[in-house]
């Protein structure tokens, strides 16, 4: 299928165009450029329709919260889609520049951003989609995986992911799993130790049955890695779930089961939330909220996962990409 | 189908928890005489069948109908039924279609925006919101997420879904929800003579291909025989 996808990439140009020419709703895109965001980009055309418009702006240098004024001065959008929160910045300025008074600024959805939760508090009319694949979907794929229960799940975080943590334990609750966090304070010298202690902490004394790593780019850097994780990884024996797909790689000796986001599905549900604001006459509710991401992506690296966990041999059928 | 010789060409249309890749793999071993591609979502269905028109579509009977080119000449069948029985699955407590005016569904795409709001509203009283997936697997996170009140569904998938969640899955039936299982169609004759010899052959060899298909590889198409 990646060869029919980036002939069908091929043609979002195409795609764009047309649906610029028999439109009646534009829409206004500020994102970043890259293969990601482009996918992104084809889910939500696609799954929208000829019925919209797209203008897409990527977001780079010299590009600011005035030039976003003009552009949604010359095009009305209806809508706005932030990807990034570069986007997202520069949409929160761009509403403060803007006088509602003649035309009300449009509503915006938010996504691919880091803690889009936190990036859109305080901005008006915006609501978005989390980046962050919730540890519950995260969980559950790896309960139809493997042959032995999931019953406790272990995590390090530091304080700044606390809430999304706490709020990970309450869903995973509902589905009778415990998330236990090992928060490292900040501040703490050496990380990469308190990494290796935090996992000692949760397989001994938690006992978990599972591992999830967060993508938070504290904990992930080169060092503590190979000092921190690797090490402490090696005496672990069960699942290792992980956000990148880089960590399940051959060779990686890091996770085994990597749940992602879905780009095309990212683009598929911020479509969908258009046109709920379409069917609500574009005004988004005092409460509008964030929501999950629910389409995924799973990568098995199949000789780690061997490794940790008895795999359901007729799962493996459910999972994107296995790696050996 | 350009030049004799040539494998003939079938899309495959099957929203389920299988990936397409792996359904395409089954397939293409057990048919090695078809030039087989699965499909995960309708719109990339319909982008390549308009591109490059295969010779049969394989798709649930409903979806079959919006290819206009196409005539059903197999139709799957389970259990001795050419249709499965879809239900509403929602969370503690059954859903009331129409009780609600601003409830919603979450279901997969088997049409375009306005044809899946007009299937829906075929099964579901109401006219609830319909809240569009691309795959099976997502509507369990629609569901737990709560980004809708409940999710249409069919009855092996509800059985799936309920392996996998131990929250309290509810089902509530509803009536005139028999959705017709697989079904083959054909391209209609080519316009040119030689091209429709050709045609009739790789018609000849593709039905001849699905009816031999074993139990396990029919299974993953949601079926267990053809008529």
């Amino acid at each position: 299928m990646n060869r029919f996808r980036r002939r069908m990439r091929a043609f979002l140009p195409v795609l764009l165009l047309f649906a610029a020419c028999g439109a009646s709703d534009p829409i206004l895109v500020l994102r970043e450029d890259g293969s990601d965001f482009r996918e992104t980009m084809e889910g939500l055309v696609r799954e929208l329709g000829p019925e919209f418009a797209f203008e897409e702006k990527i977001v780079e240098g010299g590009f600011g919260p005035r030039e976003a004024v003009s552009l949604i001065a010359a095009h009305r959008p209806r809508a706005m889609v932030l990807m990034d929160n570069e986007a997202i910045r520069i949409h929160a300025a761009a509403q403060k520049l803007w006088n509602d008074s003649v035309v009300p600024y449009p509503p915006a959805i938010a996504l691919m951003a880091v803690r889009v939760d936190k990036a859109i508090a305080g901005v008006r009319n915006t609501s978005g989609i989390f980046y962050e694949v919730p540890g519950l979907t995260i969980f559950l794929n790896l309960r139809a995986l493997s042959k032995a229960p999931i019953h406790k799940v272990g995590v390090i975080a530091r304080p700044y992911m606390a809430d999304f943590v706490r709020e990970s334990a309450a869903w995973c609750e509902r589905e009778s799993i415990r998330l236990v966090s090992h928060e490292i304070p900040d501040g703490r010298k050496n990380v990469a130790r308190a990494v290796r202690e935090g996992i000692r902490r949760l397989r001994d004394r938690e006992k978990v049955d599972a591992l999830w790593i967060l993508n938070d780019n504290y904990f992930l850097t080169a060092e503590i890695i190979r000092e921190g994780w690797i090490p402490a990884l090696e005496r672990f024996r069960k699942p290792v779930l992980v956000g990148v797909e880089n960590f399940v790689s051959p060779g990686s000796r890091f996770g085994a089961y990597a749940v992602l986001p879905d780009h095309y599905g990212l683009g598929a549900q911020a479509a969908g939330m258009i046109v709920r604001l379409k069917e609500d006459g574009w005004r988004m509710g005092q409460k509008a909220k964030v929501e999950h991401p629910l389409a995924v992506h799973k990568v098995l690296n199949l000789e780690s996962a061997r490794k940790s966990m008895r795999i359901r041999p007729e799962s493996l059928m459910e999972v994107d990409k296995v790696v050996e | 189908m350009g030049h004799a010789g040539a494998r003939p060409k079938v899309f495959v249309f099957f929203p389920s928890l299988a990936r397409p890749l792996a359904i395409q793999e089954a397939l293409a071993g057990k048919c090695p005489g078809l030039d087989v591609t699965v499909f995960g979502r309708l719109t990339d269905l319909r982008a390549m069948a308009a591109r490059e028109p295969p010779l049969a579509i394989l798709a649930p009977l409903p979806a079959l109908g919006q290819f206009g080119g196409y005539r059903p000449r197999l139709q799957g069948i389970r259990n001795g039924s050419a249709t499965e029985k879809y239900v509403l699955l929602s969370i503690g407590k059954p859903f009331a279609p129409g009780a609600d005016l601003g409830s919603s569904i979450g279901a997969v795409g088997i049409f375009d925006r306005a044809g899946m709001s007009a299937f829906a509203k075929g099964i579901v009283p109401g006219s609830p919101r319909i809240n569009l997936v691309t795959k099976v697997e997502d509507l369990l996170p629609v569901l737990i997420f709560g980004s809708a009140d409940a999710i249409l569904i069919s009855e092996t998938n509800m059985r799936e879904f309920r392996k996998k969640s131990r929250a309290n899955l509810v089902s509530t039936e509803l009536k005139n929800a028999q959705v017709g299982l697989l079904a083959v169609g054909m391209r209609a004759a080519a316009p040119l003579a030689g091209a429709g010899a050709e045609a009739a052959r790789g018609e000849k060899d593709i039905l001849a291909a699905l009816k031999a298909l074993d139990a396990g590889t029919l299974a993953l198409l949601g079926v267990d025989a053809w008529q």
